[in-house]
């Protein structure tokens, strides 16, 4: 259930659907990212911003358009990685029913004595 | 002559009272509860059966043969918390200041034996000085079989440790090893070793509440995963535990009668900022979700940019694991990832459903915070969680 920010790689470990996690929610607000899109758009954009009269100016303009593309849900929604993207009153109704929905899940595992944790 | 009946009631009422009624004074004083006036807290009343009440330890050295209390310093049994089967260990502090000795470990290792037989969960209330150094190695031999029975019990069966007085040296490991640990502030110390000791190896002046008491492995060491303020409060955390757990890896969650109603909650709407920088408090979140005052937060002081902790929702037991975006913007670091990480196993471990909210920025960079070992940890069990 993603409120705000999920950004790069800790996106991937926070039960995102990639490691596992059986249904995902994010609200309207949700952002997800490799990075924030200030960060994303001096990056990207570097020549690009460096080359331009105004700099500020020119990294303000790139970091909307990045913002604009991808900090919302809708691209990870547009690829299943988000079921559902609902609005925040809805919350508990969709994961109440998506626990008892779940409730007989059966998960099974590759068979193995035990996997190596790095302890 | 005495009756045989007699014979046997004049043996249990000895037993009772343990190291006598002047130790029993002295533990009052100290601001600290009896062994039996803790199980009597723990269990619903009247359920408690004690299981080798007559117990004598066996050592001939050091004038030990003259010391002889039934029951060798730890109470043991098997009773109901709020109606279901848990067993218990109440280590009494009046006799040998709780010290253990091979049969004070072989009684506690019985009842883990029949808590693994019967699958239900063991709660250990500690208060002892460590080892029975009369008995030497015995003593360890005592410390070992018990850590074996945890280690074999993990993932089994849910096991609680209460820390209710000291607990030093080879008495840490086991309940380091069980699953949750709650400790009494001030009259409570873990650690290895103790001030003396350490202050031999490394100069270092350390006090006992710095070195090992409830403020340091609530916040620093992590150790302790909740505190209270006094016995009672301590024992109410222990049932409150109980009650979002099932009995064993295999029984079903535990489930309270719930009645639908409306469950739109227009205060979700609210609480995240406009401003993506804006920190707000992620526990506004859980408790818009959860069933009223069901949150029961874990590891409430350490790496607060995690939260975790059990809640219900429509009557259900699930565990949380939410970024808080109110400490360090919610960042993951060693400290959030190793919370995090051992919170979703035990949730993992007993099939208790997670419900995970995520605002974080990312993970925390620099060269002090050894990236990849404890993160990888977080992710994998992140991807066991099944």
């Amino acid at each position: 259930m993603i409120t705000r920010k999920a950004y790069g790689g800790a996106y991937d470990v926070m039960n995102s659907k990639h490691i596992g996690a059986d249904m995902n929610f994010a609200w309207p607000m949700a952002e997800i990212a490799v990075m924030g899109a200030r960060g994303a758009s001096e990056i990207i954009f570097k020549n690009e911003i460096s080359a331009a009269e105004d700099p500020a100016a020119k990294l303000l303009e790139k970091e909307a358009a990045y913002a604009e593309l991808f900090a919302n849900p809708y691209t990870a929604a547009e690829r299943g990685f988000i079921d559902e993207v609902i609005e925040p009153k809805e919350t508990r109704k969709k994961l109440i029913k998506s626990f008892a929905m779940l409730e007989n899940k059966v998960a099974k595992r590759p068979r193995k004595k035990h996997g190596n944790i790095p302890l | 002559m005495k009756s045989k009946s007699e014979i046997l009631r004049e043996k249990l009422e000895a037993g009772k009272l343990g190291g006598g009624e002047k130790r029993i004074d002295a533990q009052h004083k100290k601001g600290k509860l009896t062994a039996r006036e803790r199980i009597s807290l723990l269990m619903d009343p009247g359920s408690f059966e004690e299981i080798g009440a007559l117990v004598l330890h066996r050592t001939r050295d050091f004038g030990m043969e003259d010391q002889l209390f039934y029951g060798d310093g730890v109470v043991t049994g098997y009773g109901t918390v709020n109606g279901r089967l848990v067993y218990v260990f109440a280590q009494d502090f009046t006799v040998f200041g709780g010290a253990l000795s091979e049969t004070h470990a072989e009684k506690i290792c019985k009842i883990m034996d029949m808590a693994m037989k019967t699958g239900a969960p063991l709660v250990g209330l500690n208060d002892s000085g460590g080892a029975r150094i009369q008995e030497g190695v015995r003593s360890l031999g005592g410390y070992a079989d018990i850590f074996y029975r945890n280690v074999q019990a993990s993932g089994v069966i849910p096991q609680i440790s209460a820390i209710m007085g000291p607990c030093a040296g080879g008495a840490v490991y086991s309940p380091a090893i069980t699953d949750f640990t709650v400790m009494v502030e001030n009259t409570s110390y873990m650690f290895v070793t103790g001030p003396n000791v350490v202050k031999t190896v490394t100069h270092e002046e350390v006090s006992f509440e710095e070195l090992g008491g409830a403020s340091t492995h609530s916040t620093k060491s992590g150790v302790t995963h909740l505190t209270a303020l006094n016995d009672v409060e301590c024992i109410n955390q222990v049932k409150k535990l109980l009650s979002y757990m099932p009995q064993n890896c295999e029984d079903v969650l535990p489930k309270l009668p719930y009645t639908p109603g409306d469950e739109t909650r227009p205060e979700l709407e609210t609480i995240v900022p406009e401003s993506a920088n804006q920190p707000y408090d992620i526990r506004a979140v859980v408790k818009g979700i959860c069933d009223e005052d069901s949150f029961f937060e874990i590891h409430k002081e350490y790496a607060e940019n995690i939260v975790v902790g059990f809640a219900r929702l429509a009557g259900r037991s699930i565990g949380i694991v939410a970024n808080q975006p109110m400490s360090l913007a919610g960042v993951l670091d060693i400290e959030s990832s190793r919370k995090g990480a051992r919170f979703t196993r035990f949730c993992d471990c007993f099939n208790i459903p997670l419900l995970v909210l995520v605002d974080v920025p990312g993970f925390l960079p620099g060269t002090d915070q050894g990236m990849a070992w404890h993160h990888h940890q977080w992710c994998e069990t992140a991807v066991c969680a099944q």
